[in-house]
């Protein structure tokens, strides 16, 4: 087996590089983060960046240590930018028309403006819909993150700067999970398995297990591709709830007076207020629908229930295990206090 | 567990064992290794996808196969990565269709509805042309790589070759493609590791491509999708307005069939559940009220009048039955209206009990009988009567506490609130109308007759709807968005003179003159030519207008005339209701008119009419013909206009009319012609148009000066300056001379043979003469001699509307708006597009440069 090139502590080096100039690593080795607000900002804020600067340089250059990690984050790339261009396509030429048409084009436009925005708003905070509660019915964290100590080879002889931190999560890629950041340091006093513990506790297997990574590995597994199954389809139809939201009447009471110029309290504090009343009469308007088919009056409601259902139904999905281990049959299991005959 | 060896094995590359017949078995007891055969590489178990378009299909399927295995293995959560990001795509698409069937509920027209998916549609496809079109095409020209080569792996799963730098599965290719790949690079041939360096080459273009793909994509997907929906939306609309037609006419040309399937039985249904549960019962305001609304309801106000007329004669005869429960009920109320009153307490004092009062209107031979409504009044004060006997008696005993007769009877008259008081109620409780089989069986007859007749109007309406209606995408507004674009076309209007001219309806105006006033101007060849083009493109209203043709019913094809199947089939309804022997005359003189008769002097015998203004059946027909006959105005002003334009140009069928006017006059007169046909409105008919005048023309020599193209040359009309001129409204002659002029005189001989081969020459003169009944003899109190005919009519305002048409003016006016408003977004977002296309496609020029190592020293 190839010897782990962390494992060495980082002191290989490929080139005849000046020591001193080296950057200082956030992290020597892969390590498991806490998936909390900060660390999930954090990330996001640095794959930004990246995907913007660093990432698109080496990609343009191509750099034979451009990876597939960079070009999945520089995905974040068109999706920006296109939301801005829809935005753009709809509303950029508006004012140019002739002034009957400017308020029928701007109407539509600003709607499909803000549908555009709640479509992103939708998808990313429709994910933890699904992962916060298989996390609490289950134990497993699928979004949990670590960072990656990554080593690159040298662009050329005076090429120092090696190293670079990738974001991944440990149960990115179902087929290969990082089983071993799941493992507590017993250095540190942390037992060798108390992640995997908590999870078969939380599982249902029971406590006290000889080696309950073993047990859960493969639940883990069946949870984390059911999660996913279910955030990948989801996320999309709660975004497309957030699209049709943003095409009720009620928000052209905003468009009227929406305002942006924070620096005029006046038109801005009524700008937010009919935000908010446009907000609770588009929800109402969605909700009940208007007109005299039956599509008219409850596709919103279909639509909605369409997102809840994939959910909810996602959630009972992810945190129904149907492959428990053979192990668990109480006939296989030999109590340390019990006598047996063998025959 | 580490970084390197993981990003290697996290891209999904699993060692497979291969067939180990056709591998060298391995001898331990070899003493020398055969290390040439033991080293080589396993033989890949993958293949690259060489897709052509014939393969298409045969993918689709598989793919589709493939996805649905993929979901198969998501949702039992044994599913690989290669699998998950199949469900990613999936629930992308589901959310797209999501949105786009919710916004299809929320569109009305059919082309709206369509366009929702085919915008998602477009939005999928502008995601998988535009890498195709400006990334792998480019990449493919200028270096004879393809960036996007798919290969399949062991597992089957179809993945990008070039998508994870890291991971190549690069023995897919023999070492004979890969030096082709390196001589269509310009690898230098004589360079170690040759194979390796084509390798690196590739690599390095792959990523490059890859980084302008996710640059690009953002920018190019959003303005290539509203492009294509551009591009889209006239063939689609065209593929529309040919179903829509088609859906149209089959309504008619299988009218029985159409009929049957649109019959619902629904109005037959309820009266039957009505009868059952009313059998025998009396009839009373609710019942009937409901009733009403099932046979009405459908219909507008005068109609349902006219229905309620003759079911009041069917159910009621108006009688009222004075029996024990007609006393109960009275009482009842009576003793509800004392409540709470101070009379309350000598109640049993005034109002004698049930018994008593039977006996004492048994006594008067009122009880136990039917009465009309109109003797209620009657019985009613007979009661009272009763009352106040009572009450006098009370009054003589008690002559402290008298009661005020008059006072009480107001309070039980409900005479302050003007309401029916107790008495009359309770007089009216028992009706003496009943469900009696009698009653039974003409509802039913008449039921039937009602779902046909509620069929037949569901087909004709729907025919109507689909051709004229006033929705965006009847065949009649295709009709007419289609036509005023081509006619933009004839008149060679470019894209700059519209953007200078369409935010102001005068320039417009100035800009059409002169366009129309070459064409008028030109030679016989270029007017006919033009003429017949336009007679091509406007002559498609034969068609449509075929709908609003009363002619058709004597042609051949007799059934599909949509005025004769209005009238065979109202009139075959009108005549069952006849033959049902349930007398319907209000409803019948609503739905075909009113029948009389009249005397013919020739015969010396009265004649059966019938007066059908007004009726159903008629406003059913004039929904159509005032729709076609609006749209069919508005060509025909511009072909008139063309040819005013033409007389005045050539002098022909223009001098004759004026001969006593002096040039100024004249030029006046022919400023003015001109002015109406492009600008007015049917409100200028009705005031008889609004002309400054010079009160002093100059006389001149009687003549209109023309240039050698036939131009006009005003030789004194702008000489007086605006402010002096005035209407002058006491002329009469000068609007008569206008309106002869514009609409009297017969056409030019050049527009009669390029229009004559359409039919368009008879719907011209046609659409003149209208104007002259409709507009021009319209009654204008302060004008009274501002006619042609001398006769004073009086026409409907929407008559007047439909027969003026749109003015030229408006017309050009709103079609450079709208033309304007798509012009300019497709020169920003096309211009837009073509820089960003060269921008991305062109990098390819700076991509994959690579240092070519030093090549082997020979010798």
């Amino acid at each position: 087996m190839i010897p782990a090139v962390n494992s060495l502590n980082n002191t290989i080096h490929f080139s005849a590089g000046d020591n001193a100039n080296e950057k200082k690593l956030a992290y020597t080795k892969d390590t498991l983060l806490k998936n909390n607000i900060l660390t999930r900002t954090r990330i996001g804020f640095d794959k930004l960046t990246n995907a913007f600067t660093v990432y698109t340089a080496k990609g343009l250059k191509g750099s034979k240590n451009a990876n597939f990690y960079e070009f999945l984050t520089m995905g974040t790339v068109p999706y920006l930018i296109g939301s801005g261009m829809l935005m753009a396509v709809f509303n950029s030429v508006n004012t140019k028309y002739a002034s009957d048409s400017v308020r029928h084009a701007s109407r539509l436009g600003r709607k499909m403006a803000l549908g555009v925005l709640f479509y992103g708003l939708m998808k990313s905070i429709s994910k933890p819909f699904v992962t916060t509660p298989v996390k609490w019915f289950t134990g497993v964290d699928t979004q949990l993150p670590y960072a990656k100590v990554n080593y690159e080879l040298p662009e050329d002889i005076n090429d120092t700067d090696i190293t670079s931190i990738e974001y991944h999560k440990v149960f990115e890629s179902v087929e290969f999970p990082r089983w071993d950041l799941l493992y507590g340091d017993e250095t540190k006093g942390e037992k060798r398995n108390f992640r995997y513990d908590k999870i078969a506790k939380k599982l249902g297997l029971g406590t006290n297990l000889n080696d309950s990574d073993q047990e859960v590995k493969p639940l883990i597994k069946e949870i984390v591709v059911k999660t996913s199954t279910a955030t990948n389809i989801s996320q999309y139809l709660w975004a497309a709830c957030g699209v049709a939201f943003a095409f009720q009447k009620p928000w052209e009471k905003f468009f009227n007076v929406m305002s942006f110029k924070f620096w005029k309290p006046e038109a801005f504090s009524q700008s937010a207020v009919q935000f908010g009343k446009s907000f609770v009469e588009s929800a109402k308007s969605f909700y009940q629908g208007d007109g005299s088919s039956f599509m008219k009056r409850h596709g919103g409601k279909v639509l909605m229930g369409a997102a809840l259902a994939s959910t909810v139904l996602g959630v009972i999905n992810a945190s129904t295990s149907t492959n428990k281990p053979s192990k668990l049959d109480s006939a296989d299991i030999i109590e340390k206090d019990r006598k047996y005959v063998v025959n | 567990m580490t970084s390197l060896i993981n990003n290697y094995i996290n891209t999904g590359k699993t060692y497979i064992p291969q067939n180990t017949n056709t591998g060298t078995m391995v001898n331990t007891n070899v003493e020398e290794l055969d290390t040439r055969n033991y080293l080589k590489p396993l033989r890949a178990q993958g293949r690259l996808v060489k897709g052509n378009i014939f393969d298409k299909p045969g993918m689709m399927v598989k793919d589709t196969a493939y996805n649905m295995r993929a979901l198969k293995h998501a949702l039992q959560g044994n599913a690989n990565d290669h699998e998950l990001g199949k469900i990613n795509d999936m629930g992308m698409f589901l959310g797209g269709l999501g949105i786009a069937s919710y916004l299809f509920t929320k569109k009305q027209a059919p082309m709206a509805k369509a366009m929702e998916f085919i915008g998602l549609g477009s939005f999928f496809a502008a995601m998988s042309i535009w890498p195709k079109l400006a990334i792998q095409l480019p990449a493919q020209l200028v270096h004879g790589v393809n960036v996007h080569q798919e290969y399949i792996d062991s597992f089957g799963r179809k993945k990008k070759f070039h998508l994870d730098p890291q991971f190549k599965p690069w023995d897919l290719y023999s070492d004979e493609k890969m030096a082709k790949y390196g001589d269509r690079l310009g690898v230098p041939k004589d360079i170690p590791n040759r194979r390796f360096f084509t390798q690196e080459k590739i690599n390095k273009i792959a990523t490059q491509s890859n980084t302008i793909w996710m640059w690009s994509a953002g920018f190019a997907t959003a303005i290539t999708s509203g492009l294509l929906c551009n591009l889209l939306e006239k063939p689609v609309q065209k593929g529309l307005n040919a179903i829509n037609n088609y859906r149209a006419d089959q309504l008619l040309e299988n009218f029985p069939t159409s009929v049957e399937v649109a019959n619902k039985n629904y109005v037959a249904k309820h009266i039957n559940s009505i009868i059952e549960t009313n059998k025998g019962q009396i009839i009373d305001d609710k019942l009937f009220k409901e009733i009403l609304n099932l046979f009405a309801d459908d219909f507008g106000p005068v109609t349902k009048v006219g229905i309620e007329k003759d079911l009041r004669n069917i159910l009621f005869n108006n009688k009222y039955e004075l029996n024990s429960i007609t006393v109960e009920n009275m009482l009842t109320k009576l003793n509800k209206q004392l409540k709470g009153t101070k009379y309350n307490a000598l109640k049993d004092v005034i109002i004698p009990n049930k018994e008593t009062l039977i006996a004492k209107l048994t006594e008067k031979n009122i009880f136990g009988k039917e009465h009309h409504a109109n003797d209620i009044g009657k019985i009613s004060r007979d009661i009272l009567e009763i009352f106040r006997n009572n009450i006098i008696e009370y009054n003589k005993a008690n002559p402290e506490q008298k009661i005020d007769w008059t006072e009480f009877a107001n309070m039980l008259n409900n005479k302050e609130i003007n309401k029916p008081g107790p008495i009359v109620k309770g007089l009216t409780s028992t009706p003496a109308s009943k469900m009696t089989p009698e009653v039974q069986k003409n509802l039913k007859a008449i039921s039937k007759i009602f779902d046909e007749l509620n069929a037949v109007k569901n087909v004709l309406t729907k025919h109507a709807y689909l051709k004229v209606a006033a929705a965006p995408e009847t065949t009649l507004a295709n009709y007419w968005n289609n036509t005023a674009d081509e006619i933009l076309d004839l008149l060679k209007i470019n894209s700059a003179e519209i953007k200078k001219t369409r935010f102001d309806s005068d320039l417009v105006y100035k800009l059409i003159r002169e366009k129309m006033t070459q064409i008028a101007t030109s030679s016989k060849e270029d007017y006919t030519k033009f003429m017949e083009d336009l007679g091509v493109v406007i002559g498609k209203i034969n068609d449509i207008a075929k709908i609003s043709d009363t002619n058709i019913a004597n042609s051949e094809n007799k059934n599909s005339g949509f005025m004769s199947v209005v009238d065979s089939s109202i009139d075959n309804i009108a005549d069952k209701f006849k033959k049902s022997n349930v007398e319907m005359p209000n409803f019948l003189q609503r739905l075909v008119g009113l029948e009389y008769k009249e005397f013919n002097k020739t015969t010396q015998q009265f004649e059966d009419r019938i007066f059908t203004d007004g009726s159903y059946k008629n406003a059913l027909k004039q929904f159509v013909t005032s729709r076609v006959l609006g749209v069919e105005s508005s060509f025909m002003r511009f072909i008139n206009a063309m040819d005013l334009m033409r007389r005045i140009a050539t002098d022909q069928n223009v001098k004759e009319l004026h001969n006593g006017y002096g040039t100024e006059t004249k030029e006046e007169l022919l400023e003015a012609a001109v002015r109406s046909v492009f600008n007015d409105h049917s409100a200028d008919f009705a005031t008889k148009g609004y002309t400054k005048r010079n009160v002093h023309p100059e006389k001149g020599d009687g003549n209109i000066l023309r240039d050698k193209d036939g131009r006009v040359v005003y030789r004194f009309l702008n000489n007086v300056p605006e402010a002096e001129k005035v209407d002058i409204p006491m002329d009469a002659g000068f609007f008569q001379e206008k309106i002869k002029l514009i609409f009297g005189n017969p056409m030019h001989e050049d527009t009669r043979n390029a229009l004559s081969g359409l039919n368009l020459d008879n719907r011209l003169e046609s659409y003149k003469a209208h104007v002259i009944e409709y507009l021009a003899d319209d009654a204008y109190f302060a004008k009274p001699y501002h006619s042609i005919n001398w006769a004073k009519k009086f026409i409907s305002s929407k008559l007047k509307f439909n027969t003026c048409g749109i003015s030229i003016t408006e017309m050009f006016y709103n079609l450079f708006n709208q033309k304007y408003n798509t012009n300019k977004w497709f020169k920003v977002f096309g211009g837009f597009a073509a820089v960003l296309y060269t921008v991305t496609a062109g990098s390819q020029f700076f991509f994959g440069k690579l240092k070519t190592p030093e090549t082997v020293q020979k010798g």
